[in-house]
């Protein structure tokens, strides 16, 4: 019974004396010795869709590409490596790309899409292009290509699109001699994606 | 089986070979390299309602190219900017462009001069070929590459394109990169693109 007292005592004592104390904090070393992690880009992650046309000054024989990049839905479901374009391409987009050249151009009707038609020699005018032949999209090919004759001073060209430079440039040459029943050996290609 | 004897032997070889004349194949015509200028992309939202230039470029992006020369400077400070400043630059002394219906100034230096305004050209470029800078009284709105041909440089046109693909690498918001020729003389124009009425008007050379 007294045994039990004392304990009890004891023990009464022990928390006095630990609560009088003084309380410190313990530092905690947080520098865990990780260095900070990379920057990690996925290379795999695929690519925007991007439509390329190719629009001509008929007055300079300058052609521009024109790159307009589509921002994906959310729920976007990548084919292999790449975004599907839209089926549709509103025409404010070519109208759009045709705007790269008429503000450079000293009269805007010198802008043209480049896969000309026909006689277009005769009457350079858009009306005689075609927007649609003219652009190229990257869920399908990755060059947009052209091919051109000469007559006179005008270059009258067509568009073709391609898995390669290559490819794109031949099937450029293809279309413009089938269409204008010329050699169209002023050629040229470029990737549809920006670098 | 008999054997063909040597003389019809020699007959249908001379048949076969007068059917079937060799053609000498004409060689593929060489492919004349067309240049395509390729403009900073345009990004679409998902709806294909609205635009913006892909990636944002200010000011600097032009100085880059041009050795620190921007719009808005004053006739000194671009003269000063230059490999070798003329002396006494200001824009009281300087000649007025009549092409314009407004008070517009400028001075010019040879491009054989300039340096880092010439980065870029990969061909000949015509010993007389120039640059003009024009100047309202607010500042530098247009840098004038005028290239001119000669004897040893009877066609500078892929001086002219290399020029002309250099300053296409900045967006139309920052500074606006036209062609054109007038009087057989190439002319590659960047302008200020807040220089409003200004921007459609050309240099006509009237020395043809």
């Amino acid at each position: 019974m007294l045994g039990s007292a004392i304990r009890c005592w004891a023990l009464v004592l022990l928390a006095l004396v630990a609560s009088s104390l003084p309380v410190r904090a313990t530092p905690v070393n947080w520098d865990l010795q990780i260095s900070p992690p990379p920057i990690i880009t996925d290379s795999t992650k695929p690519r925007a869709c991007t439509i390329t046309w190719l629009v001509d000054n008929a007055a300079t024989n300058d052609v521009y590409a024109v790159r307009m990049q589509i921002t994906p839905a959310e729920d976007a479901t990548p084919v292999g490596d790449r975004i599907p374009c839209p089926s549709n391409v509103p025409p404010r987009l070519a109208a759009r790309a045709l705007d790269v050249c008429t503000a450079r151009a000293a009269d805007p009707r010198h802008c043209v899409f480049a896969d000309m038609g026909r006689g277009f020699e005769r009457e350079p005018d858009v009306r005689n292009t075609a927007e649609n032949a003219a652009r190229c999209a990257s869920d399908k090919f990755t060059h947009i290509g052209i091919a051109c004759w000469k007559s006179g001073t005008l270059e009258v060209c067509d568009v073709g699109c391609g898995r390669s430079a290559a490819d794109a440039m031949a099937e450029a040459r293809s279309r413009c001699a089938e269409k204008q029943q010329k050699s169209c050996d002023i050629a040229g290609s470029l990737p549809i994606l920006a670098p | 089986m008999q054997a063909l004897s040597p003389l019809i032997l020699a007959v249908l070889l001379l048949v076969a070979s007068t059917a079937a004349p060799v053609r000498a194949q004409s060689p593929e015509p060489a492919i004349v390299p067309k240049r395509i200028f390729a403009v900073p992309p345009v990004q679409w939202d998902n709806s294909l309602l609205t635009s913006r230039p892909a990636s944002q470029q200010t000011a600097s992006d032009l100085a880059n190219l041009t050795a620190g020369i921007v719009f808005g400077l004053t006739p000194a400070d671009v003269n000063t900017r230059l490999p070798e400043p003329a002396l006494g630059v200001s824009w009281s002394s300087l000649p007025t462009a009549i092409e314009f219906p407004e008070d517009v100034r400028y001075f010019w230096t040879r491009l054989a001069g300039a340096q880092d305004l010439q980065a870029g050209i990969a061909s000949c470029a015509g010993a007389n070929s120039y640059i003009v800078f024009l100047f309202r009284s607010r500042g530098l709105f247009r840098l004038s590459y005028r290239f001119v041909p000669d004897a040893a440089c009877p066609d500078p046109a892929p001086a002219v394109a290399d020029i002309f693909a250099r300053y296409l690498q900045i967006g139309s918001d920052v500074a606006l990169a036209v062609h054109y020729s007038s009087g057989g003389v190439q002319v590659v124009d960047i302008t200020d693109p807040t220089a409003d009425y200004l921007i459609p008007l050309r240099w006509r050379n009237n020395a043809r």
